[in-house]
């Protein structure tokens, strides 16, 4: 019994990482209805600013506490990096692209995130980079069950990023306008929504929770390569899929979903197959898809399709 | 879902942009024609008057002023870029101290073959076979790629040396172009279990490895050695090679109160292994083999690290081994991978090989390399490398006498050799 606690405890983990990449493509999706396909490598972009920032501050100068700090710097420097670039990426290589066959601007996704692997690669080179252990070690341990800070942080982050999300999208002015493009673009832009501007900051916003992601990412696991993107990236599509693509909350359930039934499946699978995890969990979704092709709460994509 | 929208009073723009698309294109294909038409010339065997030029498998024929190229297949990207990098540096520090072969000077032809991944070891392979001035192969890093490689070398007859492929399967496969200088895996593992029962007194070990090529036989091997009546493998699982979480498997072999993890793969993943189950609250000791050795291994874990055993297959002691660690340390620094002595011992081989066979000729002035008569060289070498002394078996393999178990622990950051 104890063993399956802590496997839910390990899944709610990895999944909240996926949950918070998965809103970015749901949010994207919502509003134009294109695969995002080089929202991973956005998200390896923060795990990469997050290393910057931690290994160019020798926090130990400052003494022990001063971690800390260094930690809140790299959240940010991924929270700024990734939209930065999701920004300039959604300039160049969606926008002119919006009146094109739908076709055109998910190749051109899968373009871009060819380009920025490759460009990673070439600027760093192929050696993966170690974080360094700054998160603190240890955690709480509960009847035998191990729950690490670092999990710990991973969920309650992406459970508190979520909700200010949602606050942002239903009540301020800006998620209002977001709302109203993702409903009919052009009546949008007929009642004065500046349907640009929307855009750009759907990606933002998506952008700055894969930024947080990464360097997370990067805290929990401590590596981060240039390549590190694409299958977190598949993964949280198939969370944001899971879910009911353009559903904020689905993508945070479909994340969490994803998450445990990939840790739960290790825990399950006879002895020799304890490696088909992730054949566990894309079967999954071509069976919820199959019955439920909307995901979990997808009555959205439903009425729209 | 999808629907098309064509713009309509785009559409001769559109099309006009297309043509020129398209003649670009095709100005593409005619450079990389040209390109590809100036190195095949040199590949077809010609007449010559000498005996190199009558070898079965064809010449090699390098022109007069050209460089002969060997190629270094490694894993250059990616969690193990560190292996592959290392076999690189060993490879050019041979290559470099052996100098000019007969006046032709010596390149390295770097491949990235990215250790587990088939399609990338055939694409590198397919690149060398294609190279007309291509002597040899040191290459793969890994026994997955080397599977995948093996059958496009065979087929042009290009020896492939491989400092570190060891699963027990390559010389199985019947190709007369592989050889390797590290030993099979079928030697480590029944003494790391040795090792393990008689040293470390561990009575149930949980296993891990990573399915590859590599992983497989090395757990398999390490399994048959250790299981006895008093010596219990509680566990026996596979995880996904390179995935950043293993938690859900630590938390399940945990369940099985094991006293000592064993994992045969690579570093990378012995270090996210270590990571995650100090996470998990499992303390029990730890051994990894030859992948695992490697100082990323204490880079990426940190002090997390500390108290692992890692293992490999040595056999030199003698001056050459000296030589060349002094030799490699003062060039690249530290020389504690597990591989770069076997690299650096192949790149040798192959060298020396060439050397013997490559003949010039006398009324071009180009350099003639039979292929069948580079591979005998080959197969034929006696050396005495950096890693003791080196034969080959029939099929490739390297000759096991005079080989033993190194078993290092991580003390304070740093491997300390405990077996002597």
């Amino acid at each position: 019994m104890e063993v399956w606690v802590q496997q839910v405890v390990n899944g709610l983990a990895i999944g909240g990482l996926y949950a918070m990449i998965a809103v970015g493509y749901s949010m994207v999706y919502g509003v134009l209805q294109m695969i995002n396909f080089a929202h991973g490598d956005i998200f390896m972009l923060g795990g990469f600013a997050g290393y910057l920032t931690i290994s160019s501050l020798n926090h130990t100068a400052f003494g022990q506490d001063a971690r800390f700090a260094v930690i809140g710097l790299a959240l940010l420097a991924g929270m700024v990096a990734a939209p930065l670039a999701a920004v300039i990426v959604e300039r160049v290589a969606y926008r002119p692209l919006r009146n094109a066959p739908r076709l055109a601007p998910l190749i051109s996704a899968i373009g871009v995130s060819i380009f920025l692997e490759n460009l990673v690669l070439r600027l760093d080179g192929g050696q993966p980079r170690y974080y360094e252990s700054i998160f603190p070690r240890g955690g709480l341990v509960i009847s035998g069950v191990h729950i690490a800070w670092g999990q710990i942080f991973i969920v309650s982050g992406a459970i508190l990023m979520m909700l200010f999300l949602q606050g942002f999208i239903r009540f301020t002015r800006q998620g209002k306008a977001i709302r109203a493009v993702a409903e009919d673009q052009k009546v949008a832009a007929l009642m004065g929504v500046n349907v640009d501007q929307a855009i750009v900051v759907t990606f933002i916003v998506g952008a700055a929770l894969a930024g947080v992601a990464g360097v997370m990412w990067g805290l929990q696991f401590n590596q981060v390569d240039h390549y590190m993107g694409f299958v977190p990236g598949i993964k949280a599509f198939t969370a944001a899929v899971l879910g009911g693509i353009g559903s904020i909350p689905g993508a945070m359930l479909g994340g969490f979903f994803l998450g445990l039934a990939e840790t739960l499946a290790v825990q399950a699978l006879p002895k020799g197959f304890t490696n088909y995890q992730d054949v566990v969990a894309f079967t999954l979704l071509i069976v919820f898809l199959v019955l439920r092709p909307g995901g979990m709460l997808g009555e959205h994509l439903a009425k729209r399709a | 879902m999808i629907r098309f929208r064509p713009v309509a009073g785009h559409r001769g723009g559109w099309l006009s942009s297309r043509v020129l698309w398209l003649g670009a294109l095709v100005a593409l294909v005619l450079v990389g024609a040209a390109c590809g038409s100036k190195k095949t010339t040199t590949s077809t065997p010609q007449a010559g008057g000498t005996t190199a030029a009558s070898d079965p498998y064809g010449v090699i024929r390098i022109k007069k002023g050209q460089a002969i190229d060997i190629g270094d297949s490694a894993v250059l990207s990616g969690s193990n870029a560190v292996l592959g990098e290392e076999q690189q540096n060993a490879v050019k520090l041979a290559v470099e101290q052996k100098g000019a072969i007969k006046g032709f000077s010596v390149n390295v032809v770097p491949g990235d073959d990215g250790c587990g991944d088939a399609a990338a070891a055939s694409a590198v392979a397919n690149r060398f076979v294609s190279d007309a001035s291509m002597a040899g192969v040191i290459g793969t890093t890994c026994s997955s790629g080397m599977l995948a490689a093996l059958p496009i070398y065979n087929k042009v007859h290009m020896v492939a040396i491989s400092p570190s492929a060891t699963s027990g399967k390559l010389p199985q496969q019947g190709f007369d172009v592989f050889f390797r200088t590290a030993w099979n895996d079928d030697n480590q593992g029944p003494a790391q279990a040795k090792y393990v029962k008689d040293v470390l007194k561990a009575a149930k070990v949980a296993v891990l490895h990573d399915d590859s090529a590599y992983g497989q036989g090395l757990a398999a091997a390490f399994v048959k050695g250790y299981q006895d009546s008093s010596h219990q493998v509680v566990s026996n699982d596979q995880i996904t090679a390179n995935a950043p979480d293993y938690s859900s498997f630590i938390a399940r072999i945990k369940a099985k109160n094991p006293d000592f993890i064993y994992y045969a793969g690579f570093f990378p993943d012995s270090a996210t292994l270590l990571r995650q189950m100090h996470q998990a609250g499992l303390s029990v000791p730890f051994l990894s083999g030859d992948g695992s050795y490697d100082p990323g291994l204490i880079q990426k874990a940190g002090k997390d690290a500390e108290g692992a055993y890692v293992t490999r297959l040595t056999g030199g002691t003698g001056p050459q081994t000296k030589a060349f660690d002094s030799a490699y340390q003062s060039k690249y620094g530290n020389v504690n991978g597990a591989f770069i002595a076997f690299a650096w011992d192949g790149a040798n081989i192959l060298l020396n090989s060439i050397d013997k066979v490559a003949q010039v000729d006398s009324q071009t002035g180009d350099l003639l390399i039979g292929r069948k008569a580079l591979r005998d060289a080959v197969a034929a070498t006696s050396y005495d490398g950096a890693t003791g002394k080196i034969s080959f078996l029939k099929d490739g393999d390297r000759e096991p006498s005079g080989l033993k178990l190194e078993v290092a622990k991580v003390e304070n950051g740093k491997f300390v050799v405990v077996t002597q």
